[in-house]
């Protein structure tokens, strides 16, 4: 079986058929309404209210694999997908897999739903101590959604 | 009905199988093979005449076991069973050669209770007091397929030797320390996307 329709599958069971459409329709109205570079802001700042409402997350966290493990249990209950951090040169790469964003609100608004990944993790380093001129930024052009990158650095 | 004489429940017991031929035979046999092999006779079954003695140990753990229990707890609605105290009996035997691997440690301790980032400021006392959903379900129930990717590659850092300060407060100074010049990186492509 091939990798393609075993990740079409996958996406098909990522969103409950109850919010599908509902989500769809949202994602389309708010492209109507404004421009990607607002909403990815608007969806930045829902990420933070996320990792706002999770302060048990960072109990005793002091290390990056320790933090991977934390946000990966984290992730998984929500069925969110999993990540991977690792210190990259001057940055902390974050790999994003299997998130639901793309299914969720369309891979045409993944540019801008994707600040919804961004303003979590950079609140949750926030957070652990790192400085406010540190900031999460997607680079990654995986159009599919499936393994979003980000980069924490200044 | 037609009366059996009384004469016919003698004849009958008189009819009744004479077996002493055939117990005789028994423990002929029995004698005849536990000469053959005396492991027949070390297995025989005659009652043991004493039980081997009990430790001290042994016998706090047998005979104490109903001292344990927390005061307040209350009585069980049944009591329990020979298996229950079998096992909490054995359990306190083994105790004292139970051997507890702990992993190594990492290169830094954990924060502090005081250093714990709070990231909600409204959290409070009462929310706390809430079962968190983290803590139904067992984190590597959750994870599923998933913990594959992570677990093992951390089990192969632990066992490496030390490399770097892994701990974030190294980490956070390191980045901000090297990266003083490219500001401009900061623009991604999906930056680019959304400007389009």
């Amino acid at each position: 079986m091939e990798t393609t329709n075993l990740q079409t599958y996958f996406r098909a069971q990522q969103v409950s058929l109850q919010w599908m459409p509902f989500l769809r329709a949202i994602a389309a109205e708010l492209s109507a309404q404004t421009d990607a570079t607002n909403l990815r802001q608007l969806f930045f700042s829902v990420g933070q209210r996320f990792a706002m409402d999770t302060p048990e997350l960072l109990q005793e966290i002091a290390t990056l694999s320790r933090l991977e493990e934390a946000l990966c249990a984290h992730w998984g209950r929500h069925q969110w997908g999993w990540v991977e951090l690792s210190e990259v040169g001057d940055a902390i790469e974050i790999v994003h897999n299997a998130s639901p964003l793309a299914e969720a609100f369309g891979d045409d608004s993944l540019p801008w739903s994707v600040g919804f990944l961004e303003g979590f993790y950079q609140s949750i380093f926030g957070a652990l101590g790192a400085s406010e001129a540190m900031n999460v930024s997607a680079v990654d052009d995986s159009r599919d959604g499936m393994a979003i990158r980000l980069r924490f650095s200044r | 009905m037609q009366k059996l004489p009384n004469s016919t429940s003698g004849l009958i017991r008189s009819l009744g199988a004479d077996d002493a031929y055939f117990d005789s035979r028994a423990k002929a046999s029995a004698q005849e093979a536990e000469q053959r092999w005396p492991l027949f006779k070390a297995a025989s079954t005659a009652k043991n005449e004493l039980a081997p003695a009990m430790s001290d140990q042994q016998k706090e753990a047998w005979g104490g076991q109903q001292n344990d229990l927390p005061e307040g707890r209350k009585p069980a609605l049944s009591k329990p069973g020979l298996s229950g105290k079998l096992a909490s009996s054995l359990s306190k035997l083994t105790q004292p050669t139970t051997m507890r691997i702990s992993a190594p440690s990492r290169s830094t301790p954990p924060l502090s209770a005081s250093a714990t980032p709070r990231l909600h400021p409204n959290v409070g006392d009462g929310l706390t007091q809430k079962p968190a959903y983290s803590e139904m379900i067992a984190p590597q129930s959750r994870l599923g397929i998933f913990a594959k990717n992570t677990l093992p590659q951390r089990a192969a850092v632990a066992t490496s030797a030390p490399e770097k300060d892994d701990s974030l407060k190294g980490i956070f100074s390191r980045i901000e320390g090297k990266q003083t010049s490219s500001t401009g990186s900061g623009s991604s492509f999906l930056n680019r996307l959304a400007k389009r």
